[in-house]
């Protein structure tokens, strides 16, 4: 390894693709200079239970790290916790305390933030959900109150509405398109999840934007644009994400959705800049553009990629090919693979002998693009390599016949 | 090429199933069954992807 003498590999955002990259160089067998650098003080931790099991009280946060310290301590790294990136310049990362951090090779981790909407107040009762801090303080919040608004149909809101309703909060999710969940599933697909929340007694109001938050010490307020105001003592935004590449505009690239990278995680037209997980936009063979996915199995491939190609290992492109992301709602487990937003049209079967069970089939031309399964996890593995290989039609019903699925009219 | 499962960690993510459908599945509790706890060889790369893809990591490949 050490034909390369004076290298340093710093690798920006200490979460999952940042800490999974460290420990895939260093499993590659890696062993120049490596600087992680991270903005949260405490250990790596994972993310999809603080929408779940931390947020129900199930798991303390304790139990989300995703590496100890004396792991962390055995990876050798030089580890800059609690510090944030602010700039980076021709081969130097700056940090926020000013120092710069040199480096011959750069990866790129740093995740996404919480989208907010305009004029959302950063108060009590108001709140969004991406770090394990916002876990605990929501937990604490919904532990207080008797009623939750959720601004935006999606995952995070979705699933922080399945917890509030557990604990028994009057619950409203507020949506500004016709169907919630619509822009991850589309509109049949995303009208069955939202028929999971009614089942359950949530409230969904669709078509309604807000247009101002107020807060107060007896609740906070939300109003609609068309005027209907609803109170209630807690309210969670989960209205999508940005990423977080302001410290990157030394780079000169366009970061306008993520940053834009080959099949192998190389930052267009940069040697040594690399990028992983939520924050990357890795171009696909499979779909022959590029896409950023946030979700947790894409972050670890990812990063796996991009150490072997960092520790010199000949050239090698990602692996899964199809995005694959699960969610948790009411106890029901969503698993989805493929893309949902390439589709023109839809077909939904019913699993035989799991009432409730469905698959929806996503599909292209003849091809099939997605799948996704409500509390069918068998189910689901078996439409994944036809979604990796984009199959016809003719292959995907010979499946569907031997797993005796039956199209729902 | 023999598989370890923590029951006890099991949290029922189904993660390894996409991965591996040919050596897991799950029961009607959610507690991961290995179909196969000796997988042949040509099932190491998916077997190896189910241990990665395991949120709480309970899963563990011991060689022979
Ligand atoms: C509540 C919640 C639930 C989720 N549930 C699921 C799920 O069920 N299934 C699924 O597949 N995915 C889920 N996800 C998505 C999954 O967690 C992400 O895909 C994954 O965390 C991506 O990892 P990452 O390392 O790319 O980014 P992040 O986890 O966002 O990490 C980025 C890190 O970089 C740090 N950082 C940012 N800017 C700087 C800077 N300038 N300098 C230094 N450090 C910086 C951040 O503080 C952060 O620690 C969920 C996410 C959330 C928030
Ligand atoms: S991925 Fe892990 S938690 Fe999930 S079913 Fe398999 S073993 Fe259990």
């Amino acid at each position: 390894m050490s034909q390369h003498s004076s290298r340093r590999v710093v690798i920006v955002g200490a979460s999952l693709g940042g800490l999974r990259t460290a420990e895939a160089l260093r499993a590659a067998g890696f062993e120049e200079p490596i600087t992680l650098v991270g903005e949260e003080p405490g250990l790596p931790y994972d993310r999809p239970p603080l929408s779940k099991q931390v947020l129900a009280g199930a798991w303390s946060p304790d139990d989300v790290t995703l590496c100890g310290k004396a792991d962390l301590d055995a990876l050798d790294v030089d580890q800059r916790l609690g510090c944030r990136a602010t700039a980076v310049e021709e081969g130097r990362v700056i940090l926020g305390s000013g120092e710069s951090v040199p480096f011959s090779d750069l990866v790129i981790a740093t995740g996404v933030a919480a989208r907010r909407l305009p004029d959302q107040p950063d108060g009590e009762r108001i709140h969004v959900l991406r770090t394990l801090d916002d876990s605990i303080r929501l937990r604490d919040h919904l532990r207080r109150s008797r009623s939750l608004v959720v601004v935006g149909g999606g995952f995070i809101g979705a699933e922080v509405a399945a917890v509030a309703r557990g604990q028994g909060l009057d619950v409203t999710m507020v949506e500004v398109l016709p169907t919630p969940f619509a822009r991850a599933l589309g509109t049949e697909v995303g009208q069955r999840c939202a028929q999971l929340h009614l089942d359950h007694d949530t409230r969904i109001i669709v078509n309604a934007l807000v247009t101002k938050f107020e807060e107060s010490d007896g609740g906070a307020r939300v109003t609609l644009g068309d005027g209907r105001v609803l109170e209630a003592d807690c309210v969670l935004v989960g209205v999508g994400t940005s990423p977080n590449t302001r410290w990157l505009s030394g780079l000169g690239v366009d970061f306008s959705d993520g940053v834009p990278c080959d099949e192998g995680g190389r930052v267009d037209g940069r040697e040594n800049v690399f990028a992983v997980g939520d924050v990357a936009a890795w171009h696909s063979p499979t779909y022959g553009h590029r896409h950023r996915v946030e979700h947790w199995t894409s972050a670890g491939e990812q990063a796996r990629t991009v150490a072997h190609n960092l520790a010199g290992k000949p050239p090698r492109r990602n692996a899964v090919q199809a995005p694959y992301f699960w969610s948790d709602q009411y106890g029901t487990k969503l698993q989805l693979v493929g893309r949902p937003d390439l589709a023109e049209r839809v077909r939904i079967l019913e699993v035989p002998d799991k009432p409730g069970s469905v698959v929806g089939t996503f599909w292209r031309s003849s091809r099939i693009v997605a799948a996704v399964t409500f509390g069918a996890p068998v189910v689901l593995a078996r439409y994944r390599p036809l979604v990796t290989a984009m199959a016809s039609e003719e292959d995907v019903r010979a499946t569907e016949s031997r797993l005796a699925l039956w199209p729902v009219r | 090429m023999k598989l370890h499962v923590d029951f006890g960690k099991c949290e029922g993510y189904a993660n390894c199933i996409i991965a591996a459908p040919d050596v897991f599945s799950i029961d009607d509790s959610n507690v991961v069954i290995v179909t196969d706890s000796e997988p042949p060889d040509d099932e190491r790369d998916a077997v190896e992807e189910a241990v990665r893809s395991c949120p709480v990591a309970a899963l563990r490949i011991e060689e022979d």
